[in-house]
């Protein structure tokens, strides 16, 4: 006697995009799929919308589940996370090229202090005043952060910095981070 | 750790520092002699303790020439008028423009990218303790904000202040506590508060005092919570008849206050001192916070300060100024020259509105009448309402706070400083922030309109030296250097007497003119820039103008000006200017 053995497989697939919800055009191809609830969204939305540089803002946030169920607050403090990853990775840099080049000598001190300055000043200031909700210090940290990268940027001469792309994503990050800091005003 | 400088310390009249760093005399050799407040040879040293000279000086005329600039300074001047970076591959910081009012050109942090100051600034440690004060008050080391609850009690003037033991950047606040004679010469005590409980554990913040009649006293304050929600609590002394007021207590039902609905858990701080209800005997006090954009000042109702009542609808509000910190409301004579009890009212009396904007950092005050009855206070003049009208003082000034002297009826009024260098700086310092010389408040009898501000009388204790410059006269475009020998701290008076035939001959003279956009000290009109030259060096490299500028329309009216210009203050390039040239108004 045979037995027919029937596997009967169904594959429902859902539409996995949120329909309500319309995608700004990105300029780097993005191959997230983004399964966000609309609610949400729009805090995102509305939030990076209001600062000066959009994209930075929302890949940042994106990028970050917790973002999701953040309000405000929530959402200046994953920049300013963001913010700290890059900063030591800046520092990283900074160790790694002693030496390198006696020029970079005078500069490297100075973006050793200023570094040093965001790391443990300006950054612990931002999330200290995010968390408990006195803004107005965590946007002093993040004006002082825009201060001291560019006063390690400028040490450099004829614009030879090896530091450049680093104290740029810094730099950027601490404008939005500041920008949505002023919301909380 | 805070100082607790032991109270052994003689108090003497004549030592104008009790609480700055005893200058060692090999520090002193290793100052800078470039700047032109050289500690290199004090007037008068006393068991190694430096003291500040103060001189009186009387002056008539200094006009700047614009021509002898340094061409960096000419740069400097325009990269803060471009307000670009020129040689930074970075994109230039862009200013957030004043939100309401007049344009005083402030901005937050700015960076000036001076092309030819690349270098590391050489920072050393006789240079940074260079900026300590003699005489304003500040701890020995590490972060100072907010004033708290200053009080007089059994001979004491009493100061709070919100501080990090631990460095020199906001946060472990604590309460600090602080205790003079005179206003002038403070002792430190230990720490009065810290945040050791669950209502308070995250922040003991920023509060008041009130003294009930028969002396007794409360402290409500706010907490930051476990749950970084702001709450009021009420705190005590444990022991009245302790005139130093050592120890607190805090009430063991904290919070008294917590957020009532429709009010932000993060947007809930600074209670005021508490006045009487007109039944005479509830009390009264009010906070600040903010509905949307819309700043407000709410008010409870209490009998025994643990139990309170929120009232309805707000005390005031003004729309597009953001949350009020640090409101201050207190009733200011009209008729006499004292200061009120905080509790007075009726004829004779207006009552001032304070709030500290956290939007744009600064301290707004306006004159108005109370209703107690309604719950309201309505400006005298709602163009120039809160948040939105004059200023308290148009420096670097916040969290101002007054408390009705008893001892001597006057109100004085406390404000922060806070730094304007960087926090790199702040770190290599190890401390940051000081506090003003306490001003008495007084009602403008002549115009009406505002209050006057002085510094306490007691501030003219410090001066045992005086210098007076008689008739000194001025041709337009000149500088007459003041030989006044070496000095850290002066006291200055100047009167300056303009030419009458030429005041009256000019038809018209820079109408519009404002200091901070009119291009500060560097740029010369027909009746201005005149005023003082300080904190310069020998060649000018850095300055400070303090100055006048009259500007005069075609209809006969004069406008003056009066300006600091701080465009040019230092080299160091790490040194940020929050006000470029700020503009006080006649």
């Amino acid at each position: 006697m045979k037995s027919f053995a029937f596997s009967c497989i169904v594959l429902a697939i859902l539409p996995s995009l949120s329909t309500s919800y319309a995608l700004p055009p990105l300029k780097k191809s993005n191959h997230h799929i983004f399964m966000v609830r609309e609610k949400v969204n729009d805090l995102i939305e509305n939030t990076c919308r209001n600062t000066p540089d959009y994209q930075l803002c929302f890949s940042t946030l994106l990028s970050d589940p917790r973002s999701f169920d953040a309000d405000t607050y929530g959402l200046g403090l994953i920049i300013v996370d963001a913010l700290k990853d890059k900063a030591t990775s800046a520092v990283n840099a900074i160790n790694r090229l002693k030496g390198s080049n006696p020029e970079f000598i005078r500069p490297l001190i100075k973006c050793s202090i200023s570094y040093n300055a965001i790391l443990k000043a300006d950054i612990p200031e931002a999330i200290e005043g995010l968390r408990k909700g006195v803004p107005k210090f965590a946007e002093y940290g993040m004006a002082d952060t825009a201060v001291e990268v560019q006063g390690c940027e400028n040490s450099f001469k004829q614009s030879n910095s090896p530091l450049t792309d680093l104290n740029k994503q810094v730099y950027d990050l601490s404008i939005v981070a500041k920008s949505i800091i002023r919301m909380l005003l | 750790m805070a100082a607790n400088r032991s109270l052994t310390l003689p108090y003497d009249p004549e030592l104008a520092v009790s609480d700055a760093p005893l200058l060692e005399q090999s520090d002193q050799a290793e100052v800078s002699g470039s700047s032109g407040q050289s500690r290199q040879r004090p007037v008068k040293v006393l068991a190694g303790i430096f003291l500040s000279s103060l001189f009186l000086l009387t002056l008539i005329w200094t006009l700047f020439q614009g021509q002898e600039e340094p061409r960096d300074q000419a740069q400097m001047i325009n990269a803060n008028l471009n307000k670009s970076s020129p040689s930074s591959s970075v994109s230039p910081y862009s200013l957030i423009p004043a939100s309401r009012g007049v344009p005083q050109g402030v901005s937050e942090k700015t960076f000036r990218g001076v092309s030819d100051a690349n270098d590391i600034y050489p920072w050393t440690n006789a240079m940074l303790s260079w900026q300590r004060t003699s005489y304003h008050f500040q701890p020995e080391k590490h972060w100072m904000n907010d004033p708290n609850g200053p009080l007089f009690h059994m001979g004491w003037y009493h100061l709070f202040y919100q501080y990090n033991p631990d460095s020199a950047i906001w946060g472990n606040i604590t309460w600090g506590h602080a205790v003079s004679r005179d206003l002038i010469h403070w002792l430190y005590l230990p720490f009065a508060m810290v945040p050791d409980r669950p209502f308070d554990v995250n922040g003991v913040w920023t509060g008041s005092a009130t003294i009930l009649p028969g002396g007794k006293i409360v402290m409500l304050y706010t907490g930051d919570t476990d749950d970084l929600v702001q709450v009021q609590n009420l705190a005590y002394p444990a022991n009245l008849s302790d005139p130093l007021l050592l120890d607190w207590i805090k009430y063991p039902g904290n919070p008294v206050m917590i957020p009532p609905p429709g009010i932000g858990k993060k947007d809930f701080r600074d209670p005021t001192t508490a006045w009487l209800a007109p039944d005479g005997t509830k009390w009264l006090v009010t906070l600040g916070s903010k509905i949307n954009k819309t700043g407000i000042a709410m008010v409870y109702e209490t009998s025994d300060f643990k139990g309170y009542r929120l009232l309805d609808g707000v005390l005031h509000a003004v729309p597009h100024t953001g949350m009020w910190e640090c409101v201050d409301f207190y009733p200011v004579s009209t008729a006499g020259d004292n200061g009120l009890d905080t509790s007075a009212n009726g004829p004779g009396t207006k009552h001032v509105l304070k709030a500290s904007l956290d939007d744009n950092k600064h301290d707004y005050y306006a004159l108005g009448t109370y209703d107690p009855n309604n719950n309201k206070w309505t400006p005298d003049d709602p163009e120039l309402d809160v948040g939105i009208g004059l200023r308290l003082d148009y420096g670097k000034y916040y969290a101002s706070k007054t408390f009705y002297d008893q001892k001597k009826k006057r109100r004085i009024l406390w404000g922060w400083i806070g730094e304007t260098d960087s926090e790199a700086a702040d770190l290599m310092k190890g401390w940051a922030s000081v506090q003003t010389i306490p001003r008495t408040v007084v009602f403008d009898k002549k115009t009406g309109t505002n209050i006057l501000q002085w510094p306490v009388e007691e501030a003219e204790s410090l001066r045992f030296n005086a210098t007076e410059f008689d008739t000194v006269k001025l041709e337009p475009g000149s500088i007459a250097p003041l030989n006044i020998g070496s000095a850290t701290q002066l006291d200055i008076i100047a009167s300056f007497e303009v030419d009458r035939e030429a005041l009256e001959a000019t038809v018209e003279a820079d109408v519009g003119y404002n200091c901070t956009t009119s291009g500060g000290a560097a740029s010369r009109g027909k009746l201005g820039p005149f005023g003082l030259l300080v904190l310069a060096d020998g060649s000018l490299s850095e300055l400070t103008p303090v100055y006048f500028y009259i500007s005069k329309s075609t209809d006969g009216s004069a406008e003056t000006h009066f300006c600091s210009d701080e465009s040019r203050s230092s080299k160091a390039p790490d040194v940020v200017i929050y006000t470029l040239v700020i503009n006080y108004y006649f």
